[in-house]
């Protein structure tokens, strides 16, 4: 995946967020050093140190391994020219997906039990889609437009929801847990309690079909 | 998320044009030379040289001003635990054991990752 993002990301940016990520490592490996020689006294053990090199190396090389294998994930996908079948770009099922979302806006998609956590679809048009047991988890759907959607089971924990549009939207067992809502437009929602209701008015969430308590002046 | 809608994003100044231009010629002149395995190569050089500059630079300080060479945290226990000597030995020694456990580190999780791509048959890998 990561080599999809390098063709896709300029030098530049990947030269700023090595950057970024090797200040933050060297932070983390010299505070734990730091810890290592105050827990010793100044005095480390031959065997500390060499335990300490070994584990660092872990770390960063973990900590490495994630953040590259991780940059697609936060990769904006849109505009990207996977058009053409002789490009040497291969994105695997997941990311074609979301790039599909993005770039060819289309209503009434299939997206039943699609995985697509983690994905950038702000202001994706996700007009009556079928998104039901869809993975939605941690995904940014900021300004998306969800309205006639089926959404039933999908999971939207953590999903960042600012200023969605969710008019008649199935949310029949949907999880919205820690999912940002501030802003989101919801009207004539299936499956939504009255409790779940309040609490997502409580986050920040419009209803328009919910009379709006007047907050006391 | 680190995602910014195309609003947010700020026009880059002049500067910030310059250097684009620059690291988009690099990066031309680096694939053109290397294929895919040029990035790699150009972060590593990055990272030693950005390490060499955060981390030797308290050692190449401390040996102008204290006029000693610190190689290990023993030596750091021979000075006097009152004098500032000692403390900056121990910032020199871990920032220079810091710079090895980093670099090593950085390239083994780049090669990992490489190795992952390669193992998914991604006719991209560099490797």
């Amino acid at each position: 995946m990561v080599q999809v993002n390098r063709k896709e990301v300029s030098l530049y940016k990947e030269a700023k967020a090595g950057l970024s990520s090797l200040i933050k490592q060297t932070g983390q490996v010299f505070a734990g050093l730091i810890l290592m020689l105050i827990l010793t006294r100044g005095n480390p053990p031959g065997w500390i140190v060499a335990s300490s090199f070994f584990i660092g190396i872990a770390f960063v090389a973990w900590s490495e391994n994630k953040r590259t294998t991780k940059r697609i994930g936060s990769a904006d996908l849109s505009g990207a020219d996977l058009s053409d079948e002789t490009n040497e770009t291969k994105l695997d099922e997941k990311w074609h997906k979301v790039w599909e979302i993005v770039n060819q806006p289309e209503a009434n998609r299939n997206l039943s039990g699609a995985n697509l956590s983690g994905a950038n679809l702000s202001s994706a048009n996700l007009r009556s889609a079928d998104l039901r047991s869809a993975n939605l988890s941690n995904a940014n759907l900021i300004t998306a437009n969800l309205s006639n959607a089926n959404l039933s089971n999908a999971n939207l924990s953590g999903a960042d929801l600012s200023s969605a549009e969710l008019l008649a939207t199935n949310l029949t067992n949907a999880d919205l847990s820690n999912a940002k809502v501030r802003n989101a437009c919801f009207r004539d929602n299936l499956g939504i309690p009255e409790s779940l209701k309040s609490n997502l008015i409580a986050r920040g969430a419009i209803f328009e079909d919910f009379p709006q308590v007047p907050t006391p002046v | 998320m680190s995602q910014q809608s195309p609003q947010e994003q700020e026009p880059p100044n002049r500067f910030q044009k310059f250097l684009l231009k620059i690291w988009e010629n690099l990066d031309f002149l680096g694939k053109a030379l290397m294929g895919d395995l040029w990035r790699t190569v150009y972060l590593s050089i990055q990272d030693a040289i950005a390490l060499g500059v955060l981390l030797q630079l308290p050692s190449f300080v401390g040996r102008i001003i204290i006029g000693k060479d610190f190689s290990s945290f023993d030596v750091c226990l021979k000075e006097n635990a009152w004098g500032v000597a000692r403390y900056a030995c121990f910032i020199i020694v871990a920032s220079d054991f810091c710079l090895w456990i980093i670099l090593a580190g950085r390239i083994l999780g780049r090669f990992w990752t490489e190795l992952s791509e390669l193992r998914r048959g991604n006719r991209n890998g560099s490797g």
